[in-house]
């Protein structure tokens, strides 16, 4: 069996990356032929980086495989150029994404393209049941995100020595992720808890804004490699998505949860199926800074562990690797019809 | 989604017994694609539609002659994506022609009795056979338990490419080995040393319960600690009867007759060997959910079971038909009660692939690859 995944970007933090390097790696153990179709990550997202779309449609022809498997809507055209099944993993809604991003015609535009590739594809899966239901029409298998919880915590070799109370954002510095709302709410939080600090990890568009913000116990870290994340986890209070719009799975949420930290998130896209409010963390209301600081002061003077384990025992229950790796070999078997 | 189910023996929804895992199937399908739709026969007068919560529809219908014009306007009503067809012959032919007249895909699920019958017989080769060969010639999709029933299909010139493996399942949950036995145990009048073999299923010929029988005389010849216990009913009950007396073994035999579904658990608990003498399984069901309680099982090795069962780590398995070996193996596990422990240990752990959820994921994947045409 050869495979090859076709995705903008294979390193690095994030849904798409961190599923096609768990696929790779995974997949190889199992005897598949990976081939991987990527290109370089420049640091902009949506149709600002219109490089990849191109040339990932030049590239596919000189790709072999017997399944092309794409990630991420910027695939779509290399995908519908290949010649054998194709599967189609949407990480969130696109043309909602691209809507966000470019306003209301470049949304249409993404629509239309996307209705016009998803009806020439075998297969569509998604990685939310918010979006399953929004793609109903493309009859799409839900197969969510997934950490691979035991080797996630053992890959804390050197934990990073962080201040008691600290709260860490990992993610892209965008807009759509509301760090500027973690960073205007951080200053109600400390005047309540002078001793905590935020650390933001990761990098893109609005870093240079944030770094002229951010004031006292606010730490700009950058960006690290993906095999650092569990190092920060490993010490960390409390873990925070204050995402605005969130169309797919969130990684770093489900890693957090994987290594018991406890986690602040809003309510957009995937997250509410993820976590109940005080059963597995805290909801709220994206865009509001004073919900989201009030809620990060009641949970550093609140007891969170039995919420972290709940968490815990979700992820590793209905986001386990395994089980997703099985689903995907499912559909790739029944695609070739192997037994 | 929205899929429908064309099958025959759900008499009426008052009978849960025989309904019971099969609406569990319904509403898991139904909540997994959206909407469940099941065709079935019965005793009432009116066809009529029964709704439950998460959008199952019963649809009772008590003439063969009605299936197809109602199959076809339930499926134009409601917008029904897939027809799935529960055997490869009378609701497979319904199915066929549903889905020849709507133009919507169709997928057949063969099961174990399919799987059993036999191509030498001429009833069968002359009058069947060319029907079920149609429905699986037009089926874009075929579902199975095992390895073993594919191969079967594929000799029976099926495109591989067709067939997909969903396995059968089995409720861990409901067996268990927590459950306690000790109850049946005293019913039956078990000594404390006395070891408690077990057989569960319907006494009929494919079962081959007659080797047990011929197996525990040579076992008792060995040991008198070993008592038999057969669970089932079926027509060759009073000819199984006969010959436990005629061996001479009654007295460590008891036939206890058919039993409710939800009782099998603490039979299979209070039981120490799980023995299954069939002569042909697709899964083999029973074999699994003794493992499921953790015990060791003593089977013969015949179509699906040497998937189920692994030969030396969850059981004993025995080439088909060696009656001696087979008590030989027997008398090996009740003389060892630490390789009967290690044994229903390492089953309980093996079994857990065949979770209920895990393959109601499966099945529903397929049905969503199949009416997207693939």
């Amino acid at each position: 069996m050869k495979i090859c995944l076709i995705a903008p970007k294979a390193e690095g933090i994030g849904g798409i990356a961190t599923t096609i390097q768990q696929l790779k790696e995974k997949l190889t153990e199992k005897g598949v032929e990976v081939k991987l179709l990527t290109g370089g990550y420049i640091g902009k997202k949506g149709l600002m980086n219109p490089t990849f779309a191109i040339s990932a449609a030049t590239r596919i022809k000189k790709v072999k495989a017997d399944i092309y498997h794409a990630h991420g809507g910027f695939s779509m055209t290399a995908l519908i150029r290949a010649k054998g099944h194709k599967i189609m993993t949407l990480h969130g809604n696109w043309h909602r994404a691209i809507e966000f991003l470019h306003g209301k015609p470049a949304g249409k535009i993404a629509k239309i393209i996307e209705d016009f590739c998803l009806k020439r594809v075998d297969v569509v899966t998604v990685v939310s049941k918010s979006a399953a239901r929004e793609y109903e029409k493309f009859n799409p298998i839900y197969i969510p995100n997934g950490v691979d919880v035991e080797e996630f915590a053992k890959k804390a070799r050197k934990p990073v020595d962080l201040p008691p109370n600290t709260i860490l954002y990992i993610g892209r510095l965008s807009k759509e992720k509301g760090v500027d709302i973690l960073v205007k709410a951080w200053r109600q939080v400390r005047t309540k808890i002078p001793n905590a600090n935020l650390y933001i990890i990761g990098d893109g568009p609005l870093k240079n804004t944030l770094e002229k913000q951010a004031n006292k116990n606010v730490k700009i870290v950058g960006p690290i490699p993906h095999d650092e994340v569990p190092n920060w986890l490993a010490n960390a209070t409390l873990f925070v998505l204050p995402s605005v719009m969130e169309t797919g799975m969130p990684m770093a949420l489900l890693e957090a949860m994987a290594m018991k930290v406890p986690v602040i998130a809003t309510r957009t896209g995937a997250i509410p199926e993820i976590i109940q409010q005080g059963e597995t963390g805290i909801i709220i209301e994206p865009n509001s800074e004073k919900e989201l600081s009030k809620a990060i002061i009641h949970a550093l003077t609140h007891d969170m562990k039995p919420t972290a384990q709940k968490a815990y025992e979700k992820v590793k229950k209905e986001y386990n690797i395994n089980r997703i790796i099985d689903e995907y070999m499912q559909i790739y078997t029944n695609l070739l019809g192997e037994s | 989604m929205k899929v429908i189910h064309i099958t025959k023996t759900i008499t009426s929804p008052k009978l849960e017994g025989f309904l019971g895992f099969g609406l569990k199937h319904a509403h898991a399908i139904a909540k997994l694609l959206g909407e469940n739709h099941i065709i079935c026969r019965s005793k009432d007068k009116k066809p009529h539609t029964i709704i439950w919560k998460n959008k199952v529809y019963l649809h009772l219908i008590p003439n063969l002659l009605l299936y197809l014009p109602l199959t076809i306007h339930i499926i134009k009503k409601h917008k029904i994506d897939l027809i799935v067809a529960q055997n490869p012959f009378i609701n497979g032919i319904i199915a066929t022609l549903a889905s020849i007249i709507t133009k919507k895909p169709l997928l057949c699920t063969v099961h174990g009795y399919d799987f059993t019958i036999n191509l030498k017989n001429w009833k069968f080769k002359t009058l069947q056979w060319p029907l079920r060969k149609i429905v699986l010639k037009m089926a874009r999709r075929i579902t199975c338990d095992t390895k073993a029933v594919r191969n079967v299909l594929i000799s029976w010139g099926v495109e591989p490419r067709k067939i997909v493996i969903t396995g059968s399942y089995v409720d861990t949950k409901m067996f268990n080995p927590k459950v306690d036995g000790r109850a049946v145990r005293e019913k039956l009048g078990l000594k404390e040393d006395e070891l408690m073999i077990l057989y569960c299923g319907r006494l009929v010929p494919v079962k081959g319960v007659e080797r047990l029988l011929k197996a525990a005389k040579i076992v008792l010849k060995n040991t008198k600690k070993a008592h038999f216990v057969i669970v089932g009913d079926g027509p060759q009950r009073e000819r199984l009867e006969k010959m436990a007396k005629e061996l001479g073994i009654e007295e460590s035999i008891t036939f206890v007759g058919l039993l409710d579904y939800k009782e099998i658990p603490r039979y299979m608990s209070a039981a120490d060997i799980y023995a299954h003498p069939a002569y042909s399984e697709s899964f083999g069901k029973a074999c699994a959910e003794a493992s499921a309680c953790a015990k060791p099982v003593v089977a013969f090795k015949v179509g699906g079971i040497p998937e189920v069962i692994i030969d030396g780590e969850t059981g004993l398995l025995v080439e088909n038909g060696k009656i001696k070996q087979y008590a030989k193996a027997l008398i090996e596990l009740i003389k060892n009660e630490k390789m009967r422990k290690t044994m229903g240990e390492k089953g309980r752990k093996y079994i857990k692939r065949y979770e209920f959820e895990k393959r109601e994921r499966k099945v529903a994947q397929v049905y969503r690859m199949t009416a997207r045409g693939v």
